[in-house]
């Protein structure tokens, strides 16, 4: 009985100091400390997903792709990331990334018109020009 | 002492309710993980007690909970994100160790440290008419904190008999229904209808359990039930359209059933968050993120399969009934309330709601067991 006991308090101990770091990253963010809350509770996709919206306003296009890159590592279905992913690749000039990225969020959700919008123009339907729809975080 | 904080913890995470301590805008698992870890440590010290102090402890239905925890850990096979699967698993944990501990502590002897949930009620229901129902936050975390205190609240008026197998007197009896009555009339008017059905449904089965005939069970019902549809057709002319759900819950949900059938064992616990990413720009399910499926039993399907799901209905049903007659099956209203709610909610995903329930449903099964 004792050493369930035991067991019992190492396991919660563990969820809640999970739920400690957590919110020392909310409070961070509070702060407006999107790379700090990362650093911190680096398992939650939302901060690095902030961080990668935060460097593309920046013109940080390399760390921007990283950024979404390792969210989607932890959230493979994230949308608004690829679309972002695929934003960043088109600044870049690698259009072949930027359209693998964009059909790859077509196939999770076939009728998203951010997507699709993304995709047209992507595909030259504007003489070049790309005005992405970026997805705020 | 840490009963005591344990009840009074509530209060800090209702806005007005407490002067200068305000965590309502804080996450809030941090703190129920740590009473957690302080509820085993008290459940340590009394198992190690010496002489006098040491008490037995029980854990009642550890095994349909053991199967229920084993059948949603098979869902890590499907986990994209072990993060989310570990500290879902984590917060279950967390809510059996309340459970466990309502058993345990025998909060219901010491009745003064039940009347801070009836403070709460209070502080909850005087918001909207102070002009600050903004404040309430999250509708979702409000129904399902009420109804458990509507329990909680009614029982502190019987408890102080500390005879828990006493029939409840008439009068304390009218003066429950009233509360309950007043408390439905608020969910009503502060818009939580699934939490105002799940309040009716319970009083309406509290009061079978413990009408004396039949005919006078069916009576009380449908009395209520009148005077339930009097109080909302009379003062809303828009009584039909109150009962009209979402658009977008429909489409959510027919989505999630099509992502059950294809995953027996689930897509995973806590993994519903990930998935619903895919779909935040979809107009047709509210072009926005539905981080919870606001139904916690489909939620489960999803999440850990049919298998888990049975379990988890299981389990609820061993917990809730059947409804003891007296004083203890007031605790059984706002259980009651919580499992209709999470039809349309999701109070079994908030940590500190889910916490409430379990502790709350500890003390009810650990009256059920005394005789």
């Amino acid at each position: 009985m004792k050493n369930l006991l035991i067991v019992m308090v190492v396991v919660q101990s563990l969820w809640a100091g999970a739920a400690v770091l957590h919110l020392a990253a909310e409070w961070r963010l509070n702060d407006l400390d999107a790379p700090g809350a990362a650093a911190i509770y680096p398992w939650d996709y939302k901060y690095g997903y902030i961080v990668g919206a935060s460097n593309v306003l920046h013109k940080n296009f390399p760390d921007a792709a990283s950024r979404f890159e390792s969210v989607l590592s932890r959230a493979p279905r994230h949308v608004g990331a690829l679309i972002n992913l695929a934003g960043v690749y088109a600044q870049t000039g690698d259009k072949v990334s930027a359209q693998r990225a964009l059909i790859r969020a077509l196939a999770l959700s076939p009728s998203d018109p951010k997507v699709m919008r993304n995709l047209k123009i992507l595909r030259g339907k504007m003489a070049g020009k790309y005005e992405f729809v970026m997805v705020p975080s | 002492m840490i009963a005591a904080l344990l009840f009074l913890s509530a209060l800090v995470f209702i806005p007005t309710a407490v002067p200068f301590v305000n965590a309502h805008d804080l996450p809030k698992t941090a703190l129920v993980g740590a009473l957690a870890v302080a509820a085993w440590i008290h459940l340590y010290i009394r198992a190690s007690g010496k002489g006098g102090s040491r008490s037995a402890l029980t854990f009642p239905l550890i095994c349909p909970i053991a199967v229920f925890i084993f059948l949603s850990a098979l869902s890590v096979i499907n986990a994209v994100n072990i993060h989310y699967f570990f500290y879902s698993l984590g917060a279950m944990l967390c809510g059996f160790s309340f459970f466990w501990y309502g058993i345990n502590i025998r909060a219901h002897r010491d009745a003064p440290l039940l009347l801070a949930p009836v403070v709460m009620v209070v502080a909850y229901a005087a918001t909207p008419w102070l002009g600050i129902v903004t404040t309430f936050g999250n509708q979702e975390r409000g129904s399902a904190m009420v109804v458990l205190s509507v329990g909680i609240a009614a029982f502190y008026l019987v408890g102080k008999d500390r005879d828990l197998t006493l029939q409840i007197s008439r009068t304390k009896r009218a003066v429950f229904l009233l509360l309950c009555l007043a408390l439905i009339w608020f969910l009503y008017q502060a818009g939580m209808r699934s939490a105002m059905a799940g309040l009716v449904i319970g009083l309406a089965l509290f009061i079978v359990a413990n009408a004396p005939t039949r005919e006078l069970k069916i009576m009380t019902v449908m009395a209520l039930a009148v005077v339930v549809m009097m109080i909302v057709s009379s003062v809303r002319p828009i009584f039909p359209s109150y009962f009209t759900l979402d658009a977008e819950r429909p489409a959510i949900w027919a989505e999630a059933l099509r992502l059950a059938q294809g995953e027996p064992l689930g897509i995973g616990l806590g993994q519903w968050r990930i998935y619903a990413l895919a779909w935040i720009n979809i107009p047709d399910l509210g072009a926005g993120y539905w981080r919870e499926l606001h139904n916690d039993y489909l939620q489960l399907l999803v999440e850990a399969g049919p298998l888990a799901l049975a379990a988890w209905c299981y389990l609820l049903w061993r917990v809730i009934f059947p409804v003891p007659s007296g004083a203890r099956g007031l605790l059984a209203i706002g259980l009651i309330a919580v499992t209709v709610n999470a039809f349309f909610l999701f109070p079994f995903q908030l940590p500190v709601e889910a916490a409430w329930f379990w502790l709350v449903a500890g003390v009810y099964t650990g009256t059920k067991a005394e005789r």
